[in-house]
């Protein structure tokens, strides 16, 4: 893929992960830069990814978030108090923006004529250096909320290439 | 008349958010039923009268549209419409889908106001756009 295709299917990613946040779980984003050492160091970070094939293309979307945003991003969704959010909705809360962001960008990539399949989300906890590694993967895009890093990562291959 | 909804998806905050907007649009609704992929929803639907089904495309076990096919083979469709809420934008899907028998299709991320005024289309304006907040 050239640089710039790559730059641009970013900034989509970036758009994307901006809108669906906001139309999901009501949390405003801006343009933020990527330390895989946050200032606090401690911040455990949940991430998810989802593998999507279609059109002879596969690839991989990644968002990470700080688990206390996760928290928070179900609060949102469910209409709860963060601290009455079970502990389940929280993994859950992230594998379902993963899903929706990836739904939304290989819409808008591809186009809506193209069928893609999306693998079931999967759901990983650690240091942000850790969870946002994606093989091959761009450089991530970094966003910002309340001063919290958010992180999307995208990796895309030709259909003979998938994992 | 109370209407009995079957919400189907394997996330149970998605689960929980239809729930919650489908209380909101001021229809009667009698139960609310949850299953967690088609396997488990052809369950419900055996036992239970289901007036209307929001089900998610992407589940283990079962998919949506494996349930949409096994509920075709049974002749349910027609009497049960099946609401589509999924993450894929694909047309494509979307055509194939209706044109088994899919009343409807929803985009997620959804609004109340989105699930409120299928619910009226499916039920026939049921609860009425009047006695809708």
């Amino acid at each position: 893929m050239s640089d710039e295709t790559t730059m641009r299917m970013r900034n989509m990613l970036r758009d994307v992960m901006m809108e669906t946040l906001e139309e999901f779980a009501f949390m405003f984003a801006e343009a933020g830069e990527y330390a895989t050492e946050p200032a606090d160091s401690s911040v455990e970070y949940l991430a998810s990814s989802v593998v999507f094939r279609g059109a002879d293309q596969c690839g991989e979307v990644l968002v990470a978030l700080p688990v206390s945003m996760c928290a928070e991003m179900a609060a949102n969704v469910m209409g709860m108090d963060a601290e009455d959010v079970p502990e389940t909705a929280v993994e859950d809360a992230i594998r379902e923006w993963a899903n929706i962001v990836t739904g939304s960008l290989t819409a808008k990539w591809f186009g809506v004529n193209t069928v893609f399949s999306l693998d079931p989300p999967s759901a990983l906890r650690g240091a942000l250096a850790e969870v946002t590694v994606l093989e091959g993967g761009a450089e991530p895009v970094v966003l910002s909320v309340d001063d919290q890093q958010v992180v999307g990562c995208l990796r895309m291959a030709s259909e003979g290439d998938a994992r | 008349m109370a209407y009995n909804v079957l919400i189907v998806d394997d996330s149970m905050i998605v689960r929980s958010v239809v729930e919650r907007a489908v209380r909101m649009t001021g229809v009667d609704i009698g139960e609310i039923y949850q299953a967690a992929n088609g396997k488990e929803a052809l369950e419900k639907l055996d036992s239970n009268w289901i007036d209307l089904v929001f089900a998610d495309l992407n589940m283990p076990v079962m998919t949506g549209v494996e349930m949409v096919e096994e509920m075709e083979r049974r002749g349910m469709l027609k009497g049960t419409p099946v609401v589509i809420v999924s993450t894929d934008r694909s047309e494509m899907r979307m055509r194939e889908l209706k044109a088994r028998g899919v009343r409807e299709y929803l985009n997620k991320p959804f609004t109340p106001e989105g699930i409120r005024d299928i619910m009226q289309r499916c039920l026939g304006g049921q609860g009425g756009p009047e006695s809708v907040n």
